[in-house]
């Protein structure tokens, strides 16, 4: 249990957002369930996430106009409330990612030079 | 764009949680939903499913809790929820919360009162921009007397040019002219300014513009700029005013502009370009002299700007030794203090009053809030053991002393308008600069709001601190019963109560001596009945220089009052009592009298000892043939007797009256007068002051400037008109000045104490009244807290009477300790008052002795029905109760 909870990544504070307007545009629209399965997927490790914590960057988003939260209806005829990208939101995460690749650039090249 | 977005949807959420909760439930039962099915579809029963899906999901509540606090703002959310608490709470008591919220109001709203008469008289009574730094520049005497407040041109422009300590500085000088219309002749008040002023002064004109240094030129067309007061008494407020021509003194000019209603400078009807020069002759007879107005450059002190006029001054004596009497001095005097004058100090005094008075309000609330705390112990109890900490029972108390300080706050706004327009009907004139307006303005409401916070934290943090020291297991455990009052608590309210007495004393004590001293003030006997006589003036046309016919003048119009019906007797003088300002060094033939003395002088015809009801003691007062053959005669007081003439026989000693001699128009050659009658004093100094030796001789001996005096049969107003219609039959071109009645002019003279006494009567007595409910409220709280102990003694055989002691002794020990404090701190208090009581002692034994009967009969009367209560007592029934 000790070393497992040390091999997981430490989800920085603000990039959940990213992640999560990443995992839309890409996938498309998407309800917390799908969206919490589809972070598990991708990552290597095992992520430091409850799904329910995914309901904090999505309330921010949604709140922030970036998302849209509709009530639809799964494969399964079970009722969920699918989020979708805005306008806005496809925008913002443009912006970010830049932000992010240009702080891991950096990141990178401090911990490669020394 | 999309953080304003999120700032505002999660304030609105603080305030609508209801759809978002459900909404939020929802969603997370359709996504457990959603993984177990996943689970099932793996392969696991309904049961493991079940509990996978919550362990993937995490906790569900802690869950909602995350997105709570990322949708709203959970510390504003808990505020919301606190402050609904409270208001519950204190609604379930209105009893409780209106008497708090009243009291609160009644302190707060009476110190915001006094605020703003503070803000608005002593702190920004002006319109003028910078006027803290305005000054007033003056020659003064060894003595403080003034030598002269209009300086001559040159020494004016000496002072404004050599000097560095100035902005800028402007001259102004007031006359008396004739404004002639219609309606006939009428003195108005003109002030000249130089061509500066009005941009000195920086306000905007209402209408039309204001002059400068062109309409200053020699050249120029004559112009005049009204104030708001004369557009709207002579004009009817009429806006096309700009452009007409007004006459003054016979001189047409036009009309320019119209100042707004604050804009008082040197209190004008006119104001009239007035440029200065040196070339201007300095003369008696046509005054150039100048008031000194200047803006002390920032960070110039007023000392800073008094040295260095002084040494111009000392430079300027070796060139005009006569312009500097020795040990004269020149005097810089900020222009506030120089109207403000000793209403400060009175102003100052109310506002300290005021503030204790606010304090014996918070005292009050402080103590009811502690009873409150120990009925709700229980409360208390179950919600510190349900998990709430100290810090947010603390809270929850602070918000329920908030909302009751919120809503003292509504009430002292109500209060304090009502307040401030009721005390502008009766702010003296004296004292207060012209252009005070008595408003609350946004600084004043900010005050009240910092009092009403300051206020909370008073009398809300003992009790709240209280509450959460106490022994929580204990107070569930006793809380059962009806709780009883900690010895702490007990103490603590019973401290409160000892400051509020303190206090109480003190403002009492304050009051008592203002009233003493306005009482012997306004007792003091001027000497004669002040009722039924009319002052009057008048006002010559610049061309009526003859003495001769001035004198005419007046004889004429005596001869017509006289025969008016009503009047029983007209006279003419050169000043009124109380104060007549007019003395003269005297000596006494046959005597050899200090050189230094010297005597009042009043020159007056022949009735005047009529209208003041002055009948002689020994010889006569003047016959009509004396006045009109301008004889040298003389009548004099008691105290010119007492004084100078040690007791003996006046009557035919001779007196002079060197002053006479010297006079700038029409000097009395040789000033020696003949003792022919005495009279008993009447008051010449002053209200209340002793009356100074006063010599009174007939006005024809010279021309002075002269007053109408008669004495009525009835309303001495109703002959206003009698003396108008005088003046103008007997010469037209003379205006006449107003009129006043005596009463009234006494009346003005008690305005200013009036106004402190009312006002700090009214505290005294809110304060008082105030005292009265703490101790009822100790007391009767005290009496319920005992009713056990009450029984038990009575069941044991104690009589009625030991309960009514117990009662009574716990009462009374409260106020004595209060009254000691309180006459403690009076003693420095006495201090400040000195300086306002003329007639009364600061340490007046009668007004002590008042006020701790006031005192100790308050107390008797607020112990009384606690003290009935507890001997109504019925043991067996108290104690079956238990």
């Amino acid at each position: 249990m000790a070393s497992g909870e040390q091999d997981r990544v430490e989800i920085l504070q603000g990039t959940l957002d990213l992640i999560v307007l990443r995992a839309l545009d890409t996938m498309g629209p998407q309800h917390a369930y799908g969206l919490a399965a589809r972070l598990a997927q991708i990552a290597d490790h095992p992520l430091p996430l409850n799904q329910g914590t995914l309901y904090a960057a999505l309330i921010r988003l949604e709140q922030k106009g970036w998302i849209r939260g509709t009530w639809q209806t799964t494969e399964s005829n079970r009722e969920a409330k699918y989020y979708s990208l805005t306008r806005p939101g496809a925008r913002a995460l443009a912006q970010q990612a830049e932000r992010w690749r240009r702080l891991a650039t950096f990141v990178n090249k401090l911990l490669l030079g020394t | 764009m999309s953080s304003l977005r999120r700032l505002l949807l999660r304030l609105y959420h603080v305030f609508r949680r209801g759809p978002a909760e459900e909404q939020l439930a929802r969603e997370m039962a359709a996504h457990l939903a959603l993984i177990e099915e996943d689970y099932r579809r793996r392969g696991l029963n309904a049961e493991e499913a079940r509990a996978a899906a919550r362990r993937a999901f995490g906790g569900v509540d802690q869950a909602k809790e995350i997105q709570r606090d990322a949708r709203s703002f959970r510390w504003l959310d808990d505020a919301r929820r606190d402050v609904g608490y409270a208001a519950r709470t204190l609604s379930r008591t209105p009893g409780f919360t209106a008497l708090a919220v009243l009291t609160l109001g009644l302190g707060i709203g009476a110190v915001s009162v006094i605020y703003s008469v503070v803000r608005n008289v002593l702190l920004e009574p002006f319109p003028y921009p910078n006027s803290r730094r305005m000054v007033d520049v003056l020659v003064k005497d060894a003595n403080g007397g003034l030598v002269r407040g209009a300086l001559p041109p040159a020494e004016f422009l000496d002072f404004k040019e050599q000097s560095t300590v100035f902005e800028d500085a402007v001259g102004a000088l007031g006359q008396e002219m004739h404004y002639s219309s219609e309606a006939g002749n009428e003195v108005v008040s003109v002030v000249l300014l130089t061509p500066n002023s009005f941009t000195f002064l920086g306000v905007e004109p209402l209408l039309g513009r204001y002059f400068g240094a062109a309409d200053s030129a020699p050249a120029a067309p004559p112009v005049a700029v009204l104030s708001h007061r004369t557009w709207v008494r002579l004009f009817g407020a009429d806006p096309t005013v700009v452009g007409h021509t007004v006459v003054l003194n016979r001189q047409p000019r036009a009309i320019i502009g119209v100042m707004p209603p604050r804009f008082e400078w040197h209190v004008a009807d006119f104001w009239l370009p007035g440029p200065i020069s040196r070339a201007m002759p300095d003369s008696a007879s046509a005054p150039a002299g100048r008031w000194f107005q200047a803006r002390l450059k920032p960070g110039v002190t007023v000392q800073e700007a008094e040295a260095q006029l002084n040494v111009i001054a000392a430079r300027r004596t070796g060139q005009f030794p006569g312009d500097y009497p020795e040990n004269s001095h020149v005097q810089v005097i900020t222009v506030i203090d120089w109207v403000v004058g000793q209403f400060r100090r009175a102003l100052y005094t109310l506002f300290a009053a005021v503030v204790l008075l606010l304090l014996i309000a918070c005292c009050n609330v402080a103590s009811m809030l502690l009873a409150r705390a120990t009925s709700r112990e229980r409360e208390i109890s179950v919600r510190a053991a349900l998990g709430a900490s100290r810090g947010r029972i603390v809270r929850q108390f602070l918000v329920e002393s908030m909302l009751l300080a919120a809503g003292g706050l509504a009430v002292a706004c109500v209060l304090a308008s009502a307040g401030v327009d009721a005390l502008a009907r009766f702010l003296p004139r004296r004292g207060v600069p012209w252009e005070t307006e008595l408003r609350i303005d946004r600084t004043v409401l900010l005050f009240a709001f910092a009092t009403a916070a300051a206020a909370t934290l008073f009398f809300g943090v003992f009790p709240a601190l209280q509450a959460a020291r106490r022994e929580l297991v204990a107070g569930a455990n006793t809380g059962g019963r009806a709780g009883t009052a900690s010895r702490r608590q007990t103490r603590m309210r019973a401290g409160l109560v000892v400051v509020e007495v303190a206090f109480c004393v003190v403002l009492l004590l304050a009051a008592g001596l203002l009233v003493r001293n306005f009482l012997a003030l306004v007792g003091a006997h001027i000497g004669f009945d002040e009722r039924n006589v009319l002052l009057a003036g008048v006002s010559f046309p610049p061309e009526f220089r003859n003495g001769a016919g001035r004198n005419l003048f007046f004889s004429r119009c005596l001869e017509r009052l006289q025969s008016t019906p009503g009047v029983m007797f007209a006279a003419v003088a050169r000043g009124q009592p109380p104060e007549i300002p007019f003395t003269s060094k005297i000596e006494i033939t046959g005597d050899a009298l200090d050189a230094s003395a010297s005597s009042v002088v009043q020159l007056c015809s022949e009735q005047y000892f009529q209208v003041l009801q002055l009948g002689a003691r020994a010889g006569r007062t003047f016959s009509p043939a004396e006045v009109a053959g301008r004889r040298k005669v003389a009548v004099v007081n008691d105290a010119f007797v007492r004084r100078y003439l040690a007791g003996g026989n006046p009557l035919g000693r001779s007196i002079r009256l060197a002053a006479l001699a010297t006079l700038p128009r029409d000097p009395v050659a040789d000033p020696t007068f003949e003792i022919v009658g005495v009279v008993h004093d009447v008051a010449n100094q002053g209200l209340g002051q002793p009356a100074r030796p006063h010599v009174y001789v007939p006005f024809t001996v010279t021309a002075p400037p002269l007053m109408f005096l008669l004495r009525t049969a009835g309303s001495p107003a109703a002959s206003t008109g009698a003396v108008r219609s005088a003046i103008g039959e007997v010469d037209p071109q003379v205006a006449f000045a107003g009129a006043i009645t005596m009463e009234e002019r006494m009346h003005r003279y008690y305005a200013q104490p009036r106004f402190s006494v009312i006002v700090l009567a009214m505290f005294a007595g809110t304060g008082l009244l105030l005292v009265a409910i703490g101790i009822y409220g100790v007391m009767a709280y005290s009496v319920s807290q005992q009713t056990r102990e009450i029984a038990i003694r009575m069941a044991l055989g104690g009589s009625r009477s030991t309960v009514l002691r117990m009662v009574f002794g716990s009462g009374m020990a409260l106020l004595a300790a209060g009254t000691i404090a309180g006459l403690a701190a009076s003693i420095a208090v006495g201090r400040l008052l000195a300086a306002q009581l003329t007639n009364v002692s600061p340490h007046d034994p009668v007004t002590v002795a008042a006020v701790v009967a006031v005192v100790a009969a308050i107390g008797v009367l607020s112990c009384w029905v606690p003290a009935r209560r507890a001997m109504a007592v019925e043991p067996v029934a108290a104690l079956r109760q238990e």
